[in-house]
């Protein structure tokens, strides 16, 4: 008890007045703290269910859309479906088509497919598998669709974070 | 007393930069592409593969799945794995054939007609569909449409599938030069689908008002999808022609020659061939004489100005 005597004496030393109001900034402040991280988790996770939503509905529109030109090794409709995609889907950070064997037969990248995304979130199972993945730009949610059920190969779409981490710190 | 509460507050931000620092839960992932990765099977030695080329007659999906349990029947029959290749249209089919990009193939009477007269394509087997080598040309239009018949189709909008197929574009055209009339000025407008199965659904989502389609996919399409049947009607009929046979290109070597016409066939004497040829509503594969494509080769060379 000795231990918090000078902090008793140096609070019953302020007045009444300034201590309701200490009371009531502290208390403002802290449901204010906890409303803010409340509407930021809330934020995060509409936010987040949005992207992959869309990011589903982009992958598998994909799959549908490629299962045609890649049994007929169309390669340059291919190249325009990807760059088409990536051009009007600006969270989309990349996307590659696998053949049925496993090789890539369009992709989005300036050279090659990096050899990390071809390593994971393997063999997607119908009608779709997701994986958040760490890269150096941040969150990405990976979403991989087979093309007739896995027969002719595969599509996999990389959707970036940045921007829905962008909108919650703008509103937060 | 002020360093015990200054420890506390030092062990809390331990406590919360330790938290901050705690590896991420998600796999790590560097996006540097570095050198392309080896085709998959690249530096594997393997036998060398029977090439099957296909027009898209049906769908490419369609025909993806469907012509695989043959295809797959044909690699162990030949002990040797066999690819399929699909192409958007005839002329590149028989471009395959022609370079050897290609070792047999599925082409349209009209397809081979044209094959053989610019570099020898020659025919291998042909199949044969409820006892019959032959097939017709339809005109379909929709089920709504009061067509009922080609000459009420002036001004329509109308689809060819091909402009190497026999039933989807020569028949149709020579039918209109018995009328007198060309597609320009019978037609308000024209389009090539480039697959029959195209012109089917075009017809049944009145994108066109009226196709001219190979009877045997039609039929087939009508077997697979009952809707079109509900969609679509037959409102002429044109043939019999040749059926759509399976070439080869002509330097193919012998032996490889006798090996796939044997296997052919023989497609229909076990269960799987058997199976497999059902799903292509297929009795069996048998020999043709080159004569059974003379209508076609006729009504090509007086339309396309053979000399």
């Amino acid at each position: 008890m000795k231990r918090f005597a000078p902090f008793l004496r140096r609070i019953t030393a302020i007045s009444v007045t300034a201590k309701i109001l200490g009371m009531v900034a502290g208390v403002v402040l802290l449901l204010g703290l906890m409303v803010t991280l409340q509407v930021r988790a809330r934020l995060e996770r509409e936010l987040r269910a949005d992207l992959e939503t869309r990011g589903v509905a982009i992958t598998r529109s994909l799959a549908a859309r490629s299962a045609d030109l890649l049994l007929t090794d169309n390669a340059f409709a291919l190249h325009q479906l990807i760059r088409d995609t990536l051009e009007n889907n600006s969270d989309v950070r990349y996307t590659f088509i696998l053949d049925a064997s496993g090789n890539v037969a369009a992709h989005s990248f300036n050279q090659s497919v990096p050899p990390d995304l071809l390593a994971v979130n393997l063999n997607p199972a119908p009608p779709y598998q997701m994986q958040t993945l760490q890269s150096e730009e941040g969150l990405l949610t990976d979403i991989a669709a087979p093309i007739l059920g896995g027969k002719a190969g595969a599509v996999r779409l990389g959707l970036s974070h940045q921007r829905l981490e962008a909108t919650i710190a703008r509103a937060t | 007393m002020n360093a015990r509460i200054g420890k506390h507050l030092l062990g809390l931000i331990a406590i919360l930069l330790l938290a901050a620092c705690q590896p991420s839960p998600y796999p790590r992932v560097s996006l540097a592409e570095g050198t392309p990765a080896p085709q998959v099977g690249a530096d594997e030695p393997r036998k060398l593969s029977l090439r099957v080329a296909i027009a898209a007659v049906i769908s490419p999906q369609a025909t993806f799945e469907t012509y695989a349990p043959l295809l797959d029947v044909l690699s162990r029959r030949l002990d040797r794995p066999v690819q399929l290749i699909q192409r958007g249209t005839y002329a590149e089919v028989n471009e395959l054939i022609r370079t050897g990009g290609a070792d047999m193939a599925f082409v349209c009477g009209g397809a081979y007609v044209e094959g053989q007269r610019e570099f020898g394509m020659e025919l291998l087997a042909a199949p044969q569909v409820r006892g019959e080598t032959t097939y017709f040309s339809y005109i379909i239009v929709p089920r709504d449409s009061e067509a009922q018949s080609l000459a009420d189709l002036r001004g329509a909008r109308f689809a060819f599938s091909d402009p190497l197929s026999n039933s989807g574009y020569l028949t149709p055209l020579w039918a209109l030069r018995e009328m007198g009339v060309t597609p320009e000025t019978f037609f308000a407008s024209t389009t090539f689908t480039y697959s029959h199965y195209n012109s089917i659904r075009a017809v049944a989502d009145h994108l066109v008002d009226g196709a001219a389609v190979d009877s045997l996919v039609y039929e087939f399409t009508i077997a697979s999808d009952p809707t079109y049947s509900g969609k679509t009607r037959i409102i002429a009929k044109w043939g019999p022609f040749g059926i759509p046979p399976v070439v080869i290109n002509p330097q193919i070597d012998v032996s490889l020659k006798s090996q796939l016409r044997a296997a052919l066939l023989a497609m229909s004497e076990d269960d799987a061939g058997q199976k497999a040829l059902n799903a292509l509503m297929i009795d069996r594969f048998v020999s043709v004489d080159d004569s059974a494509y003379d209508s076609i080769r006729q009504m090509a060379a007086i339309l396309r100005g053979w000399k």
